[in-house]
């Protein structure tokens, strides 16, 4: 189920160190390879596919002035990228719940590309966790999708939060814990 | 403690089971103690897993993402290259002023909240003289000058708040308020009939007053003018009455009084008004001949033995010429002859407020 085109982190620290020197191969090639995963990521957690197009490359623009102020700073380009996408699904739902009070059941819009048979199914339930992950905590919803929205091994996503492999296991203990009390709730 | 960590370590190798494709049933078959406590959390992961079904990515969202990554990367090298090789050196010269300031006072960034009448309000004025002389492009040291005349606004009003009587010179756009009197910012200007007079035909216009604060009661006037912006750069563009002037807008009316044969490429001294928020209107324009292309490095000079600092910059490469701003305040349109010499600054009296102890630092 591992996406076929995952780099190894390896390859991700070379082109990170020729990224913070602005060579634009080394962008080109890090905004490619990543960004599969943080529209991924992103498109988990939210529906409307172009918010997901328009938050990943928000990402990306953003990710261009961390490396510039303070290149040093960023471990896992991975990590920081998708930390990032966590927290811009989280502005973006703030600001929505704040615009807005009319119920969510109606907002089910298909997304293009997939069987549509297959897709409804998915898209329900897809669409539950999503209304389900929103009364977790940044961190559980952080972890959940890092585990589920393409299946980075624990040791992966323990690397991308910057947090030791013991922490990540009782993170994403308690977050499936939360999730099914949400579900249950439902 | 350790058996919650067990509790994990369990979830965890069973999740990994789950994602190599092992059925509920049997994971769930090999722990029949804690079978009770792990379907739930398995379903629950079971359903959020399945929903991350391979997703196919948009080959134009990717290629959207990266053609604005790519340009803003250029963007942001672009103004890293534009101000390297000057700005290396001033920012430098600009800490070593900076340091040198606050060693001699003992202060450091404590200054920036100080008010006229304080003791560091001196090391304030100092480090924005210092500010200004270093900064080479022209419309962000015009731009400077505008956020220093709105920190003097600020400080009056600071100083009115507080019911503090101190003298002031702040600079701003003249309005009325709302009860029909003449203010700057938000400071209430209290006027003699004959100033009124002055201050009917200013109003809108940017103007500098000298005068005492009283407390609340406002700021009382001993003189208003129109405020005067000099400076000096290369021509970079004339059109109908609108020139660029090292990236300066102005305007040049057929009142405005000009000395030379203005052309592009030539540098050019001005005595201007602050028009609007994007132009200056040209008051007198002085043609001072080339675009310098000597290779003179960046020196500073000390004028009149009181520590103004004024940068004199010799361009460094094609287009790039002399640049010398004197925050000046003249308050009288002058000979464009006078506006070489450097000021008697307005703020920068670094040796004379030091005694006032009536009210401490910050």
């Amino acid at each position: 189920m591992n996406s076929p085109e995952l780099p190894t982190e390896k390859d991700l620290d070379g082109l990170l160190e020729d990224a913070r020197h602005f060579d634009p191969q080394a962008l080109a090639a890090l905004h490619d390879q990543l960004y599969p995963h943080v529209y991924r990521y992103v498109c988990y957690r939210v529906e409307d596919s172009q918010v997901c197009e328009d938050i990943s490359a928000e990402v990306f623009l953003r990710f261009l002035v961390v490396l510039k102020k303070k290149g040093q700073n960023v471990q896992s380009a991975r990590g920081w990228l998708l930390g990032t996408a966590n927290h811009l699904v989280m502005d973006f739902y703030r600001k929505k719940y704040r615009r807005r009070d009319e119920n969510l059941d109606h907002h089910t819009n298909l997304p293009d590309n997939h069987n549509p048979e297959q897709e409804a199914e998915t898209s329900f339930t897809l669409e539950e966790v999503r209304e389900a992950m929103h009364n977790l905590t940044s961190d559980q919803q952080h972890v959940i999708t890092l585990r589920f929205s393409q299946e980075f091994s624990l040791e992966e996503t323990a690397r991308m939060m910057g947090k030791s492999i013991n922490a990540v296991k009782v993170l994403q203990y308690r977050a499936l814990a939360a999730l099914r009390r949400q579900l249950d709730g439902r | 403690m350790k058996q919650y960590m067990d509790d994990y370590s369990l979830f965890e190798q069973c999740l990994s089971r789950l994602e190599a494709g092992e059925d509920l049933e049997t994971i769930l078959a090999d722990y029949p103690v804690e079978a009770g406590k792990l379907r739930p959390l398995l379903t629950a992961a079971l359903k959020a897993r399945c929903t991350g079904a391979p997703l196919r990515i948009p080959a134009s969202a990717k290629i959207d993402s990266r053609t604005r990554f790519l340009a803003e990367a250029g963007r942001m090298q672009k103004k890293q290259h534009l101000f390297d090789p000057r700005l290396r050196f001033a920012g430098a010269a600009a800490m070593v002023v900076i340091v040198l300031l606050a060693g001699i006072f003992g202060t450091g960034l404590a200054s920036a909240k100080a008010v006229p009448g304080q003791t560091l309000y001196p090391v304030k004025l100092a480090v924005e003289q210092a500010q200004l002389a270093l900064t080479v492009d022209q419309p962000t040291r015009l731009s400077l000058e505008e956020e220093f005349d709105r920190r003097r606004v600020e400080e009056t009003e600071k100083l009115s708040l507080a019911g503090q009587s101190e003298s002031v010179t702040l600079a701003g756009p003249l309005s009325l308020s709302t009860d029909q009197r003449y203010a700057v910012g938000g400071v209430i200007l209290n006027l003699t009939p004959d100033q009124e007079a002055i201050a009917n035909s200013l109003a809108g216009s940017y103007v500098e007053v000298k005068g005492k604060v009283r407390g609340a009661d406002g700021l009382d006037v001993e003189d208003i003018e129109l405020r005067l912006f000099n400076f000096s750069g290369t021509l970079n563009a004339m059109s109908d009455g609108e020139w660029l002037v090292s990236g300066v807008k102005v305007m040049v009316m057929e009142n405005t009084q000009i000395t030379g044969q203005p052309k592009i490429g030539k540098r050019v001294e001005l005595t201007t008004l602050h028009y609007d928020e994007e132009y200056f209107l040209a008051l007198s324009v002085r043609v001072t001949g080339p675009a310098e292309k000597d290779e003179r490095p960046l020196e500073q000079k000390e004028n009149n033995g009181k520590g103004k600092t004024t940068l004199v910059n010799q361009g460094t490469a094609e287009n790039e010429s002399s640049e010398t701003l004197s925050p000046t305040q003249t308050l009288e349109p002058k000979n464009p002859e006078d506006n070489r010499k450097p000021e008697p600054t307005k703020q920068l009296e670094l040796d004379d407020d030091d005694d006032d102890d009536d009210d401490g630092d910050d």
